[in-house]
């Protein structure tokens, strides 16, 4: 049941109707219901591996918080961290991991002369994997660290990693920030209710009109045995525009279900492409994910701490291992390794760019932030073509052909490009002007403009949209 | 209370407005696209003119992505010293579902242009939704003064002879509307579409004034206006292909296409569901009969075409794939006809 389909909004009218009218408790009983409905819809198997790792993880955090109400030594607690961590991770190795190294190990042995039969295995990657173990480990962790008071309930805890919003394509939702508004009573705002039909307007948009557009303009590039240099940037240009719009309309849809129902999930993207340098890309790209990164496994190896070169590593190897979170294939590896060696380089010319950067007056700061953002979108734009390329000899064609950039040069193809894109340029241009978000959010707008603005975006998603794709972020 | 009253109005006038910005978006959408006027009706009835005769195509006229050429006819101006071919039928030869340039008629062109016959084919999309063969046969003098086939070929739609009340009168309707019933068409499942159709039909009462089969009069009335129509094309010189009507079922309706078969009902609701098949097969037979009797090559495309979803967009009409089967058929027709002869000298 994808949240561009017919299926889903009747689905949410229906949760929402019967919702509203039920105490605190049931809302939640009901919700679990719904939500197990929902992930039954791709296949109700899935539900199975869902089930088994968060049972342990509730397991192991109660063990935990009953060692430590006895206080017992610490290592007690520490067995069943392992536990949790190591039945999550072999988890997601086995349903997502296991046929690319075993593939690779199969393709590296033949090479050395020692051929091997098929290793493969016919599995079924369940969706949202990636997502929920994620985030049912930072729970186990959390009351490890002694940073969260595990809940008594298993049902609240398997709500709040099952809640259908979140649960296929993130936010990754921390539990500190969940589980209470799981626990307690939700209000329901009229603030809350107008944020949530934006927030789902805008991300509709996004998904609809300028992604699935974009998509077939951008297979085209990608589907292209040797593209010239400036197909090759279209392209490029195309896809970072087709997954940024594809994956924050859903995370935009999914914050903005959830508002319609008293929960407030963590924003997930910030003006991305508005980045002045690759850590602060980190910064405002899939938050949710990055700052998992950051605290549970950067700040795990070391973090900032020790040596410099220690640092770096620390540094490429977090985001290493963010590519591979992405998929099981090494372009995601290289995508996640060029990252690492652009946050890296970052920290290294900080000193010289703080100089050379410094603006004395408005024009110098705005000229200054603009060959900034402008350089870092156009290195961005490179990643997404590692992202996206089939092949290491497709990145290897497509890197070559940026060296003629005006070869090839088809304006209308731009054009067309130019014309899904320019909407979403416009609104984060205002958004980054005025530092804010929620763009309609002025008080000098009258509702009537507003019904006018939000009607064209509704006659755009429902009439002029691309043919219905799913999500990209669905098969991570 | 004047603060509720207050809240409700504001509610209901935006509301009104996001109607009203729907419909201007929908029209601002015709007009870049199409080329349609601003204001004013746009719908497929802008497509057509009535006469003496009756309903035929408005030369010139156009309408999403159909366009009418200066006889009236669906496709590209006719051209001149080539060997022409007509067809003649309903919506399934107009083309509702296929893609433009994908009606069976133009792929039909696209295939014997492509082949071995040696001379260039104009094929001439002479069919109109809606048109029975007794129409048909009206605007036959008119079509073979304006066209000069060499060849016609006859692919008639049985369900214009089930007793139907005439459609009704063009009314202004807001585009959105049209657009919304589409959207839910796409987006409902069919089943449930069919279920609503089937309580319309029941609500209305004709469910139970409907015919269980089509009666024989009607048959007769057919083989009648097929063999009027035969019998003065041979007179013209003009070679005949008939070809049978395909439908999504073949002989019976799984229970997975039950709801097509209904949303097919909804259309001719003076007949039961059971009578439908019926009808397609005696009809058939007349077309087979006519064939054998008059020395007319039939392409049984009832037989040929499978049944099923691939073919079919609906009940009848083609989708890209099913056009495609069905002027493979005829195109083997043409061929057949020709036999290593030549074809008579072009006009």
């Amino acid at each position: 049941m994808l949240f561009n389909s017919f299926a889903f909004v009747v689905f949410l009218l229906l949760v929402l109707a019967v919702y509203y009218p039920l105490p605190h408790r049931a809302q939640n009983v009901f919700l679990l219901v719904a939500s197990c409905v929902f992930y039954a819809s791709w296949d109700w198997r899935f539900l199975v591996p869902l089930l088994f790792s968060t049972t342990i993880d509730f397991f192991c955090a109660q063990r935990m918080q009953q060692i430590s109400e006895r206080g017992e030594l610490h290592a007690g607690r520490k067995r069943y961290l392992l536990i949790s961590v190591i039945a999550n991770l072999s988890l997601l190795g086995f349903f997502k991991y296991f046929n690319f190294f075993a593939g690779s190990m199969e393709r590296l042995l033949n090479v050395l002369g020692a051929p091997v039969s098929p290793w493969a295995l016919h599995i079924i990657l369940p969706v949202g994997i990636s997502f929920y173990t994620f985030q049912a480990l930072s729970y186990t962790i959390d009351v490890y660290r002694g940073e969260l008071h595990p809940t008594k309930s298993f049902w609240d805890f398997l709500l709040a990693i099952l809640y259908f919003p979140h649960l296929v394509a993130g936010p990754i939702q921390r539990a500190h920030s969940l589980l209470p508004q799981v626990i307690q009573k939700r209000r329901i705002t009229k603030q809350m209710l107008g944020d949530g039909v934006h927030l789902m307007v805008c991300g509709y948009f996004k998904k609809v009109f300028v992604a699935d557009n974009l998509a077939p303009m951008v297979n085209q590039v990608f589907a292209m045995p040797s593209p010239s240099g400036f197909q090759t940037m279209m392209g490029c240009y195309g896809f970072a525009m087709q997954i940024y719009c594809d994956f924050s309309g859903y995370t935009d849809i999914a914050r903005g279900v959830a508002k319609l129902m008293g929960f407030e999930f963590m924003l997930n993207f910030n003006l991305p492409y508005f980045a002045t340098s690759p850590t602060e890309f980190w910064r405002r790209w899939h938050i949710s994910l990055s700052s998992w990164l950051r605290d549970y496994l950067y700040i795990s190896l070391g973090g900032n701490r020790g040596a410099a070169w220690k640092v770096k590593r620390n540094v490429l190897l977090t985001m290493v291992i963010g590519g591979l979170w992405h998929g099981a294939a090494w372009n995601f590896v290289l995508w996640g390794m060029y990252h690492g060696v652009l946050l890296v380089g970052d920290r290294a010319l900080k000193p010289w760019g703080t100089k050379m950067f410094r603006a004395r007056n408005a024009v110098g700061c705005f000229v200054s932030v603009g060959v900034r953002v402008a350089v870092m979108f156009g290195l961005t734009c490179y990643g997404w073509m590692l992202f996206r390329a089939g092949s290491l000899h497709q990145i290897g064609v497509m890197t070559e052909s940026l060296g003629h950039p005006l070869m090839g040069v088809d304006w209308s193809f731009a054009g067309r490009m130019m014309m899904y894109s320019c909407p979403v340029w416009v609104v984060q241009m205002y958004q980054f002007a005025r530092k804010k978000l929620m763009f309609m959010d002025v008080a000098w707008l009258p509702v009537e403009v507003r019904t006018v603005i939000y009607a064209v975006a509704v006659y755009f998603v429902l009439f002029l949209g691309g043919q219905p794709k799913s999500f990209i972020y669905f098969q991570f | 209370m004047k603060r509720s009253l207050q809240i409700a109005l504001r509610v209901a006038g935006c509301l009104v407005l996001l109607a009203v910005t729907l419909e201007v978006c929908a029209r601002t959408e015709d007009t870049v696209r199409y080329g349609a006027p601003f204001f004013g009706n746009y719908s497929m009835t802008s497509l057509v003119e009535t006469d003496a005769v009756g309903k035929h195509g408005r030369p010139h006229s156009s309408y999403l992505k159909w366009h009418l050429n200066a006889e009236g006819y669906r496709g590209p101006e006719l051209r001149d010293g080539e060997y022409r071919i007509a067809c003649v039928g309903s919506s399934e030869t107009f083309g509702l579902y296929e893609s433009p340039e994908m009606e069976w008629p133009r792929q039909l062109e696209s295939l014997l242009n492509a082949g071995q016959l040696g001379r260039p084919f104009e094929v001439v999309n002479t069919g109109f939704a809606g048109m029975s063969v007794g129409t048909s046969l009206k605007r036959l003098p008119e079509m073979l003064a304006t066209v000069r086939p060499q060849m016609v070929v006859v692919y008639p739609s049985y369900t214009a002879y089930i007793r139907h009340a005439p459609p009704p009168p063009d009314k202004f309707e807001p585009r959105m509307v049209d657009r919304v019933r589409v959207l839910l068409k796409k987006a409902v499942p069919q089943p449930l579409v069919a279920r609503v159709q089937t309580w319309q039909l029941r609500l209305s009462g004709s469910d139970a004034k409907a015919m269980d089969r089509l009666p024989e009069e009607a048959v007769e009335a057919f083989r009648s206006d097929l063999d009027a129509m035969v019998t003065q094309l041979q007179a013209r010189g003009v070679r005949v292909v008939l070809v049978t009507h395909a439908n999504r079922f073949g002989k019976t309706v799984l229970p997975a296409e039950r709801s097509v078969m209904e949303s097919w009902r909804k259309f001719y609701p003076a007949l039961k569901e059971g009578g439908f098949l019926d009808m397609e097969q005696r009809m058939s037979d007349v077309m087979r009969a006519e064939g054998a009797a008059r020395g007319v090559p039939v392409v049984d495309a009832a037989e040929e075409i499978a049944p099923g979803p691939k073919d079919f967009a609906e009940f009848v009409h083609f989708t890209d794939a099913g056009a495609r089967a069905m002027a493979l058929l005829v195109a083997a027709e043409v061929e057949r006809e020709r036999g290593g002869a030549e074809f008579p000298p072009p006009r």
